[in-house]
Parts: C-alpha cells; structure tokens; sequence
C-alpha cells in the first residue's frame, strides 16, 4: 500500500530527513524552532523543493505534479497551520469553509453543517460567525482543528493544534476525531515537549526535529 | 559596476512584465465565468460591493464639480466666441476619452485599491495567505483575479455616471443661468453624435483598463512584497505605480485609436 506521506533521502537546507507515514498511522514529532516546524510543513505540502531525494503525499510525487495538480492534492490535506491563518476580513466561520469550497468538496450548506458539528465536537458552541479578532485564541484553535477535519482528508498536518499545550482542553477531542478519522494519516508537529511525550497520544512514531533533519526519538533519549 | 548601472534597468522591466504578466492571467481567468468557484464569486461581489457603494455618490459630485466648473464654462466661452459647434467634439475629446478614464481611475486607486493593499496585506501578515496556500488555495485566483475583475468594473460604471453627470449637469446650468440658445437635449445629442466608433470604443475600454491596472498593481504590490513589509510601505509603493500604470495606460490606447 502507497504511504500516506513519504519523505525518501531527502535533503534541503543543510538538513536529511526520511520520514513513512501509512496510511490510519500518527507521528509526533517536536521542534524547539517554530521555524523549523513550518518550512517543514511546506517541504512536506511541495512547497519548499528538496535538493534531492523525494517527497510523496498520498502516493503522489510532488515533482510531477503540475501546479494545479498540486494545489487540488493539497486540497485533500487537513492542515492546522502554526500562526492559525485567520483573515481579519472575513468571519471565521466563512474561512473554516473557504478551502472545501474553493476545491469543490461540497455546497456551501454541506460544508457549513458539517463545519459546525465539527465545531461542537471540539467544544465550541457551534461554527463562529464572529471575526477572529472576537474569539479567544483557545477558541480559534478548536476552530482550526475544524477546518482541518472538514473535508475528510486523507492525511493531516497538524502544526502545534493544541497551541504548545496552551489549549489543554482540545487534546482529548482531538484525539477523538483521529480516531474517527481513520485511515486519515497524521502529522502532529508540536514545540511542547509534554505533547511529545504524552503517552496518551497513539503516535507510532515519536521523531525530533532540527537543523539537521529529522532524529528518532530513542536517539534524541540517548 | 555594469551590474550596478543594469540592475534598478533589470528590476523595472521585471516589474513591467510582472504587471503585465499579471494582467493577463486575470485576464484569462475573467473571461471563463464558468470556471468561476464559489468562493471567487463572492470574493468578486464583495470587492465590487465595496467599490461602487461608496463610489456612485463620490462620482457623482466629481461629476457636478466637473459638469460646472468644465461643460458651463465650454458651453459660456463657446457661445461667446462663436464656436458652439466645436463644443461637442472637443467634451468628446476632453472629457469622455481623457479626463474620465484618468479621474475615475484616480478615484477607484484612493477608495478602493488602497483597502485591497492593506486587505491583501494583512492577510500576508496575519498568516491567512499561509494557510490558504498550504490548503491548496490559489491566491492570485481567489484574491487577484477577483480584485482586479472588480475594480476593472467599478471603474467602468463609475465612468459612465461620472459622464452622464458631468454633461446633464453642466448643460442644466448653463440651462439656469440663461443660456437659451441650446436645449439640454440637444447639448447631449450634440456630444453623442460627436463621438465617432474609435471613441465609442476607447470609452469603455480605458475606463476597464484603467481600473484593471489598479487592481493588478494593488495585487501585485501586497502579494509579492517582501516578508515583513508593513502596509505603511506598501501603500506608497502601490498608489505611485497605480498612478503611472493608468497615465501610460490611457496615452498608449489614446496613441493606439
């Protein structure tokens, strides 16, 4: 079976990573750099190229994906993204949905009912009709780790959700929608080493993440 | 020291065909309406909602201020010197293939292209054009194309008010103030008849080229500045180029027709 994410001798920016993600499997990995979590993320979303070796989502190399064809394999990706990614303008209950929408997942309506049971799932009273600038930072993450799960994605990734573990409340029922979202693969970027180290997370694969590249954890240990 | 007298030359002709690169696309995306997602339409209405709301009544009273400051005085100072017959040929000359394209255009950059730099820019800045990229999300299509595609027809309808304005009012004082030998509706049967199928056609042609660049120079200035770049330095950067894109842009149509 094709990997749900799959990083295979890569090298970029000084650092080597090599990184199988299957398919319903959960990998946490730390950084102590926020930085370091991002451009990870993008080199991951095809978005950073590597300098060598290749990067895969979801059985597909990012190189030979047109840019079209990469942002709509994008589109099947559930993204929490580190500095939340609110649009001041717009409420958030209308950027929850924007994404799905624009790739065509489904109505508007569709998405709108769907966003806002998975909004009471992470604890908020429903979808939020207020602008970002009206919610709490706890709040938005819930509604962030909405938006990621809105359109069923096939593989998830999660920069810091639970804000550092500043939103404690959240780990529970995010737990709860990976597993109710398997096969989904996941991964779970986080600077908070008590994330990392929550034995309460099923993660297959605890790896560390640093200027050099991605270490397992036993390594890190020792 | 070549490289050094070369580059600002380089980066200037980069941004020329970046504008017009641009363009283009926006271009190409604006006549496939079917291709359209939702999120483009509403993106597009918002941007346009914003841009004639409040300016149909700002056109509106430039085009009082101009229908008696330029039409009375043409309509006074022709009739004094014997030469009413020229009159409407040259309001078709100044006014609708010159002054309104430049005014209107002018008016759109300052209500509505300055609110697109700083939108687009706080999107940069609060992490939302991140997260839209990392979703999938093209934002030269969903913000660009759109911003562009509005302010090209917010322009295009707040030219023709400022026009129909301007003539009605001008020919009305005029009218008031004892000027009996033309009637209002000759005066602007006069004007219509005077505008020959070039200036028919370079009427609404710059009017939409006008507020197109406007929108892919707003666009353009607050997507591909560089990291950490306020919206303080952005709004400067963005009105100078604006203003230059719609004066080149309407001497290069009225050279052309």
């Amino acid at each position: 079976m094709n990997s749900a994410l799959s990083l295979r001798d890569v090298r970029v920016g000084g650092g080597r990573f090599a990184l199988e993600l299957a398919p319903g499997e959960l990998a946490l990995i730390q950084a102590d750099d926020e930085s370091l979590i991002t451009r990870f993320t993008e080199l991951c979303l095809g978005l950073v190229p590597p300098q060598s070796g290749v990067v895969a989502a979801l059985g597909l190399d990012w190189q030979d994906l047109s840019e079209v064809a990469a942002r709509r394999l994008r589109g099947r990706i559930g993204i929490v993204s580190l500095d939340g990614g609110w649009a001041p303008q717009h409420s958030v209950a209308d950027s929850v949905i924007l994404a799905a929408l624009q790739h065509r997942v489904a109505t508007a309506d569709e998405l709108r009912d769907r966003a806002a049971e998975l909004c009471r799932r992470f604890g908020l009273p429903g979808l939020p009709l207020q602008r970002p600038g009206d919610l709490s930072p706890a709040q938005l993450a819930c509604a962030a780790c909405a938006r990621a799960f809105l359109a069923r994605p096939a593989l998830l990734i999660l920069e810091a959700p639970l804000r550092g573990n500043t939103v404690p409340e959240l780990r529970l029922p995010l737990l709860e929608a990976l597993a109710m979202a398997q096969p989904a693969a996941c991964l779970w970027l986080t600077t908070s080493l008590s994330v990392w180290t929550d034995r309460a997370v099923p993660a297959a694969q605890r790896l560390r993440l640093g200027s050099h590249g991605i270490e397992q954890a036993g390594r890190v240990a020792a | 020291m070549l490289a050094a007298i070369g580059r600002p030359v380089r980066l200037r002709v980069q941004l020329v065909l970046q504008l017009l690169g641009l363009a283009a696309q926006f271009l190409g995306w604006a006549l496939r309406p079917l291709g359209w997602t939702t999120p483009e339409r509403i993106e597009l209405f918002r941007r346009l909602r914003q841009a004639l709301l409040g300016g149909v009544p700002a056109a509106f009273v430039l085009g009082l201020l101009v229908g008696a400051g330029l039409i009375f005085q043409g309509i006074s100072l022709a009739g004094a010197v014997g030469q009413r017959g020229l009159l409407a040929t040259l309001l078709v000359t100044v006014l609708v293939r010159e002054l309104a394209p430049v005014l209107i255009a002018l008016l759109i950059l300052g209500r509505s292209g300055m609110v697109a730099v700083a939108e687009l820019g706080a999107l940069r800045s609060s992490g939302a054009a991140r997260a839209l990229t990392l979703q999938g999300v093209d934002l030269l299509r969903l913000h660009g194309a759109t911003t562009t595609a509005a302010l090209a027809l917010a322009c295009f309808t707040l030219g023709v008010v400022f026009v129909a304005v301007a003539l009605v009012s001008g020919g009305a004082l005029a009218l008031a103030l004892g000027d009996q030998s033309l009637t209002l509706f000759e005066s602007l049967n006069d004007v219509l008849r005077a505008m020959r199928p070039a200036d028919t056609l370079l009427f609404p042609v710059k009017l939409l080229v006008a507020g197109g660049m406007v929108g892919v120079t707003a666009v353009h200035a607050a997507l591909n500045a560089p990291a950490g770049t306020s919206t303080a330095e952005l709004l400067p950067v963005c009105f100078v180029r604006a203003v230059l894109a719609i004066l080149i842009a309407s001497v290069l149509l009225s050279l052309a027709v």
